[in-house]
Parts: C-alpha cells; structure tokens; sequence
C-alpha cells in the first residue's frame, strides 16, 4: 500500500523525489592518435604545481634520455595550478611539442 | 584534455587514491578514455621528497607511460559512445511499516550516493508540494548548474534537497537564493579540492528576523532550525544536484569545517552601529539578501580570533592590528568580522561606515579596499575573526519569490 497514515503495521511504499540533479552529458571526444616512438621526439613534462613532481620529473627525464635517443623532454611548458588554468599554453604544447605526461601531484 | 582536444597524444600520472576522482573530471569534460597510469598512493606521498626517494615509483611507472603514448589507439578511444542523459525517475521504496519503509529510503538513499549521512525526510510529492508554497518561483525554473558534474537546478530540484534536510517552506527562499549564489561563482573547486573548503552562508535584512535565525552567541553552530536546515539544505543540494562524493569527486582529505550544514547565520544588523552588510552593497535597506563565500579549512586559514571573548581583554585598535597582519594574501578576499562591542567601539573612534573600515584596511596592508568584507558577528561578549574567501567564489544574491514570510517577496 502506499502509506497515508494508516496502521503502523501495515506495509508502506514511500514514493519519493529524485534529489539529484539532471546532466546533460557532453559530447564524447576521441584520445589523439599516439605517436610510434618516442626517439627524436619533444615530450611536453607538466605538472599541477603539486610538491614532489618535480623530483619525479628529474628521474623520468633521465630514463627518458637513457632509453630514447634524441629525445628532448621540455619542463617549461607549466599551465598553473587547477585554479589558474592557461589555455595559451595548451595552445603552445599543441604548436611545439610531439606528446606530453601531465602529472597531478596531489 | 585540451591538449588530447588540440591533437597532442598524452597521459596523466596521478597517485591511486585519485583514478576515480581523474576520470569523473575526465567524463565531464568530454574525454573519460584518457589515458592515465597510477603511482601507489601509500608510497607517492611518503617518497616524493626527494629524486632518489622517488626513483623506484618513476622506474616502476615508466614502462607505461611509454606504452600510453606510444600503443595505438583500440577503437573505443578513438571513437567512443556517446552518454545518453541519465533517466532520474521518482523512486518508490517499501517497508514492513512506516518506520522500516523511513529507515530503508536513508540506507537506500545513502548507498545511492543521496545524502549526507544523518537521517533525512522522505521528500514526497506531497511534502515537496508544500516545500514550493513558499515561493511564487516556478518549479520548473533553472536557477543555474551546481558543480562538480554541474547539474541543472530547478526550483523543484532544490525543493527536494530543502524537504530532506528538514527545512520548513518559510525558509525555501533563502535556501533558493543561496543556491544562486553557489551557482554564479566560481564554487567548484571549493567542491572538489583535496584542502576541504567550506562555505559561509550569511542572511541579512528583514528575513532573517522573520524565520527566527541566529545571530547572536553561538551563531556558527547548532540548535536553530533556520540556520541548520538552510545550511543542511544547501549542502545536500551542492552533493545532489552536482553529483559529488567524498573520494570519488570530492577529495576533502580531512573532511570540511562544520560539514552538515556549513557557516549558516545571520549579520547581527541589531547590535550594528553600521548600515547592514547587504545596504552597503547598494540593496535597500527592506532587501533580504543571501552572501555565500568559500573560505578556508581545518587545514587551511580557518577563521581566527583576533580579539575579543569572555576571557582575555582587547580593544578595537588590537583587532584591527591583528586583521591586518593576518591579511597579507593580495589575491585573496578577508571576511572582517566584528562582534558588536568591537563595532560599537570603532564606530565611535569615528569608523562611520563600513567604507570607512575597508579604507584603514587597504591602507594598512596595501590591498584594495574591495578585498575587504566587514561583517558584524555575534553576541555579548563575542569574539572578532578573520577568514580569507577567494574573491570568484563570494556571490550576494537578492532573496525574492517569498510567499509566507514579509520579507523576500
């Protein structure tokens, strides 16, 4: 039954309103097409201005050298913390380098 | 993703305790297959103080790193599916008798990511009905989208949240209004971020009077109906309506300051020697208005006493001092607020208006006057306090739409 205040023995149904909020998803977007070999290439090395990732970077640039000849791993390419987010340099990134890792440090 | 977006192949490193709150922010922004690779939480942040520290977890992620760059794409990641809109029909639950049929919809509701952990009124037709007949608003209209996944906020929306946080229909405009205000700023961050923001709710003008809100001892804390089931209310509907989840899509480590029902209160405009907040904005005096801000956390700059309570002594020269010292963020915003005996003072050493105070403040640290929000807090005795809010994130909004109070038409 539904409940309407009778017996409080009987079975209830609450019926009730959805609390959450309606989304309308965006549209899905495909990843970039990989690159075959990382020799040779510019490897954009970002970060989200978190403690410790650029000590990680420093090992990851070593490994990157050892392992690929010609590589060139670029740190300058920085867009800021979440809340101060630059789109010109995404511009950048996209302009001059052939990949990038994006490490969040937190 | 811009640079995914932009053509540039890439891949996010991020610490195992972040994967879901990653790819939730990676859907909402059109690109939940990005690639990532995780590094073990329990080690990142013990070992990523220095370079030979940190050496194992690079050489133990590097493999995949290279492969996320370099694999080719399946074709899932080249092409995803598309996300139809999630259906959100009314939910019906059953119990052996009315409180087994209660106590199910709060376990229901919590395992569905719904609530807030304490016990919530079942919001019925009937019940959000009577919730609406507090304002002439429509139920079907859009207030604005709350984040982190930035759903749509209706009128009905909000009621429903305000019914299960225990809130009384004299109160839904202010609950209304404040939901505005969260929706015009820039709250997501405060939402979402590791550091565990929290919101100050301040009401001022006729209708804080009139639905009985706390303004005096104890005006931050429990025991009023309007100040705790407008705060509840608000956070269930932040939760709710923007789809956030502690360490799914909300990563407060420590949680947040006063979680339930956030810094919920009116401005003690009776004891103030100043015109009241919302008039020196340049509403009228008969505005009822709502101010949300995020200020900071347990961790961060909470708010401090700088002066004033029950035990030591002060005088309105050592509060301003220590406000000052402690305002040394150009970026950011300051709260000021005085307790009534503290404004009364200044008032009389010839602090006429709130400007006025503003103008000491901007000279003293060199920060515009603006940055400067001067708010009379509190009872007698009371304490003075100082909290910094992020000036995108500090948004006054007129109350309007009333129907059972005189206030907020």
């Amino acid at each position: 039954m539904v409940f309407n205040g009778c017996s409080a023995n009987e079975e209830v149904t609450l019926e009730v309103l959805n609390p959450m909020g309606a989304i309308m998803p965006p549209e899905t977007l495909g990843l970039a097409h990989r690159i075959s070999d990382l020799a040779g290439k510019k490897i954009a090395l970002m970060h989200n201005n978190k403690p410790g990732v650029t000590n990680l970077y420093v090992v990851l640039e070593e490994l990157l050298k050892q392992e690929y000849p010609g590589i060139t791993p670029a740190r300058e390419y920085q867009a800021g913390s979440v809340t101060q987010e630059r789109e010109d340099m995404y511009q950048k990134v996209a302009a001059e380098c052939d990949a990038f890792i994006f490490a969040i440090g937190d | 993703m811009q640079m995914e977006k932009l053509g540039v192949p890439g891949v996010l490193l991020v610490s195992s305790s972040f994967p879901a709150d990653a790819k939730s922010a990676a859907a909402d922004y059109t690109m939940p297959g990005i690639r990532m690779v995780t590094i073990p939480s329990d080690k990142w942040y013990r070992y990523r103080g220095t370079v030979e520290e940190v050496r194992p977890l690079a050489e133990a992620a590097f493999d995949s790193i290279v492969d996320a760059l370099t694999t080719p794409l399946i074709p899932e990641e080249a092409e995803p599916p598309q996300k139809a809109a999630a259906e959100l029909p009314p939910i019906s639950i059953t119990g052996a008798n009315y409180s087994d049929a209660v106590e199910k919809l709060n376990e229901s509701f919590l395992e569905n990511q719904m609530g807030d952990g304490l016990p919530l009124v079942p919001p019925t037709r009937e019940a959000v009905d009577r919730m609406l007949q507090g304002t002439s608003r429509s139920p079907e209209e859009v207030i604005g989208k709350v984040p982190m996944k930035f759903g749509i906020a209706t009128i009905e929306k909000i009621a429903v949240n305000s019914v299960m946080a225990g809130a009384k229909p004299e109160y839904f405009p202010v609950i209304i209004a404040a939901m505005e205000a969260f929706s015009a700023g820039e709250f997501w961050h405060m939402m979402g971020s590791s550091g565990g923001f929290t919101l100050i709710i301040m009401v001022n003008g006729p209708i804080a009077k009139e639905i009985n809100m706390n303004s005096g001892i104890g005006f931050l804390g429990d025991c009023w109906r309007a100040n705790s089931t407008i705060g509840r209310a608000v956070r269930l509907a932040t939760r709710n309506l923007g789809h956030t989840w502690p360490a799914v899509n909300d990563m407060a480590l420590v949680g947040r300051p006063s979680p339930h029902i956030f810094y919920t209160f009116a401005e003690n405009e009776e004891m103030s020697p100043w015109e009241p907040f919302h008039v020196s904005l340049g509403y009228e005096k008969q505005d009822s208005t709502v101010t949300v801000s995020k200020v900071g956390s347990y961790i961060g700059t909470v708010g401090q006493k700088v002066g004033g309570g029950a035990v030591a002594t002060w005088t309105e020269q050592s509060i301003l001092d220590a406000m000052a010292e402690l305002a040394t963020g150009r970026g950011s915003g300051y709260w000021t607020w005085f307790h009534p005996e503290a404004a009364q003072g200044l008032s009389g050493m010839g602090f006429s208006t709130r400007k006025d105070v503003q103008a000491w403040f901007a000279k003293k640290t060199g920060g515009p006057a603006e940055n400067f929000s001067v708010a009379v807090t509190g009872g007698v005795p009371g304490y003075s306090m100082i909290w910094s809010y992020a000036r995108n994130a500090h948004v006054t909004k007129k109350i309007h739409g009333a129907t059972l109070t005189k206030a907020g038409r």
